[in-house]
């Protein structure tokens, strides 16, 4: 039983975000924006990682969760099977859940590259209403040339942006994460040409599994490099507006802090000089994460890099444990040396 | 004009299946009219029109661009492709709303609250799983709807407001050039575009009645059983069957779809699959199944259009 269980209270809300440690200066950054604009709001962060001694959760601007947290059974398993990157995404629907079970009456997940730019009341207000809020990567059909193109790579992608997803405390919500649990324990990848992209993919059937669902159709909500061309980001005295309206939350998927020139990796031709007035916030962003010890964080270890005695595991032993089944998986999948469990297995060859 | 309209899309080959559609609706509303836009050539639009067939024909829709779309489409993209231009005319008509079916399906019930449904919201779909549930057979279907598109495309209904005519012409337009089957690169037809038709329309409506539009996709959230003269789907009546993937030349498979299941075994009546073949039958299928596309078009052509 997680001793933080209190009474569910559909007016306390929560906020939450994953990293491992390499990534601790976004979550700073993040909970700093969202904590200036939504004062009084607790802001948790999900360490996909073990702490190593690396951080001091006394000293960070929020309250931290670790994976023994979360009431992962196989949680050894699900650690070894995920890559750094892929464990962050996969944690989404359990950081959520874990949270709703703590009683929050609402859980607003934002993915690890955010900005908050202003208050999110009207999202708290929406979460009273509806069971799931999702924001679409397009609001309307991309007013670009090739849009078709751009419009298939948000359908291999994912319809909706797994950046900013609400959830409330109630039956439909729960119900949705536990089957998204189901989804990406094993595997949150990304093969196009399987229809799997990472955990966002499956987001796309929230409007067909969950009728009191909400598109969330606020142009200020969720501005990304996908949609920045449609959004007329503009900043006046420091406040920034997309298409005329507050923009609060900016998001900064594939930044590089220490390449400004990008606005994402995802997209080697597109510069932040060419995004207008949207340069300014990408500034802002890049200092904050600078302060926030973006260099420093950068040579952090990765808790699930390496077998006990020190190997690095390959991307090849973490597919095969996913398709392995469970006598194939026993033991711990970190201890290489054991005689039985999964580590002999793989060493002996072993194939799904 | 009467407010509401239904219409379909069908080549020469579907001219027996329409009409079994198009009896269907007649025997529940028969005060609302049927459409079947026709792709043939003049002959087979003139006897089908005589077999009781209100016919739309390819010359009434003003299709920019058609000559194009018959030299780089075969059969099946072609009439895939055409479903926002009978919405379209449709609506241009003066028609209030607008019900799409598929060709392959067949009317078994009453459907007034389908289409208040569909005259009160901007756009109607059918998702191909309406609820969530955790079983190994889902995750195989669930996988496979990520490539094919979430909401079947043999159901769409519009309204005619402004939201809905922007939605067509998006639609339109993407699929003069793009109904294409590569499911690993993101296409399928028309049906993996309505995966964005939530985002773009606002008053998209999802329909959750478990009687409308079941497939063998629906396998096992839905049975269908027979009740009297009707039939049953779980609680409710049955009111859209689409056959997809149905042939009546083995009336013993499902469909070349959902994994070949046979129609004993999948929680349907086999008396409903026994009904439609034999009304398929009557309905002179075995002389239209072999019609000839009138624009055919060598491999290469097809091969070099959408590398």
């Amino acid at each position: 039983m997680d001793r933080h269980r209190i009474l569910l209270d559909m007016s306390r809300h929560a906020a939450v975000t994953i990293v491992s440690k390499r990534h601790l200066p976004l979550a700073r950054v993040t909970a700093q924006t969202f904590r200036e604009h939504n004062p009084g709001t607790p802001f948790y962060v999900l360490l996909a990682d073990d702490e190593q001694g690396l951080l001091d959760p006394a000293c960070e601007p929020f309250e931290l969760l670790h994976m023994e947290d979360l009431g992962i059974a196989e949680l050894k398993q699900f650690q070894f099977q995920h890559t750094e990157m892929e464990l962050s995404y996969a944690c989404t629907p359990y950081a959520v859940q874990c949270l709703l079970r703590r009683g929050f009456g609402g859980v607003l997940f934002l993915k690890q590259e955010t900005m908050v730019l202003a208050d999110l009341s009207p999202i708290w207000t929406k979460l009273t209403e509806h069971s799931v809020l999702l924001t679409p990567h397009l609001l309307a059909p991309p007013d670009r040339p090739n849009a078709a193109r751009h419009e298939i790579r948000v359908l291999r992608a994912g319809v909706y942006n797994g950046g900013v997803i609400g959830f409330a405390n109630d039956r439909e919500a729960n119900g949705f994460l536990e089957w998204w649990q189901g989804k990406v324990f094993r595997s949150c990848l990304r093969d196009t040409k399987l229809g799997c992209h990472f955990e966002q993919r499956w987001l796309d059937f929230v409007p067909s599994l969950v009728p009191r669902h909400h598109l969330i159709r606020d142009p200020g909500v969720n501005v990304g490099h996908w949609n920045l061309r449609e959004r007329q980001v503009q900043v006046q005295e420091g406040r920034v507006t997309a298409l005329g309206v507050p923009c609060r939350v900016f998001r900064f998927s594939g930044y590089q802090a220490d390449r400004p020139d990008m606005v994402t990796k995802y997209n080697r031709h597109y510069t932040v000089a060419s995004t207008g007035a949207a340069a300014a916030v990408f500034a802002r962003y890049q200092v904050l994460l600078m302060a926030a010890g973006y260099t420093e964080a950068k040579r952090f270890p990765y808790a699930y890099e390496r077998y006990d005695d020190g190997v690095v595991i390959s991307a090849r032993a973490r597919r095969a444990c996913q398709q392995a089944n469970a006598a194939q998986q026993a033991g711990n999948p970190f201890a290489r040396r054991r005689w039985l469990g999964f580590g002999r297995w793989f060493q002996k060859g072993g194939k799904a | 004009m009467s407010a509401l309209v239904a219409g379909t899309v069908i080549s020469a080959n579907y001219v027996p299946s329409a009409r079994v559609l198009v009896n269907s609706w007649r025997r529940f509303h028969p005060d609302i009219a049927f459409r079947v836009l026709l792709v043939a050539e003049e002959p087979v639009c003139r006897d089908a029109a005589a077999a009781g067939l209100d016919v739309v024909r390819l010359g009434d829709l003003q299709i920019p661009d058609l000559a194009g779309m018959l030299a780089r489409y075969d059969c099946l993209q072609l009439v895939t492709a055409l479903k926002p231009a009978i919405l379209r005319y449709l609506l241009e008509q003066g028609h209030e709303a607008v019900v799409y079916l598929d060709a392959d399906m067949l009317v078994t019930g009453n459907l007034t609250p389908l289409l208040e449904q569909v005259a009160g919201h901007a756009l109607c779909l059918t998702p191909h799983l309406p609820c969530a549930r955790a079983t190994v057979s889902r995750e195989k279907l669930e996988r496979s709807l990520l490539l094919a598109g979430l909401y079947n495309a043999g159901f769409v209904g519009v309204a005619n407001r402004q939201e809905s005519r922007q939605f067509i012409s998006w639609w339109e337009q993407r699929l003069r050039t793009l109904s294409r089957k590569d499911k690993k690169r993101g296409y399928n037809y028309d049906q993996r575009w309505l995966d964005l038709a939530p985002s773009y329309v606002g008053d998209t409506h999802l329909v959750r009645d478990p009687g409308c539009n079941v497939g063998h996709w629906s396998i096992p959230e839905i049975t269908v059983t027979r009740d009297g003269d009707g039939y049953r789907a779980n609680d409710g009546p049955l009111r859209i069957f689409h056959f997809s993937g149905f042939d009546p030349r083995q009336p013993a498979c499902l469909s070349r779809h959902g994994g070949r299941r046979s129609v004993n075994h999948a929680g349907f009546a086999p008396e409903l699959f026994a009904e439609y073949a034999k009304l398929l039958h009557a309905a002179g299928w075995e002389q239209f199944i072999d019609a000839p596309w009138p624009w055919p078009r060598p491999a290469f052509w097809r091969r070099w259009w959408e590398r």
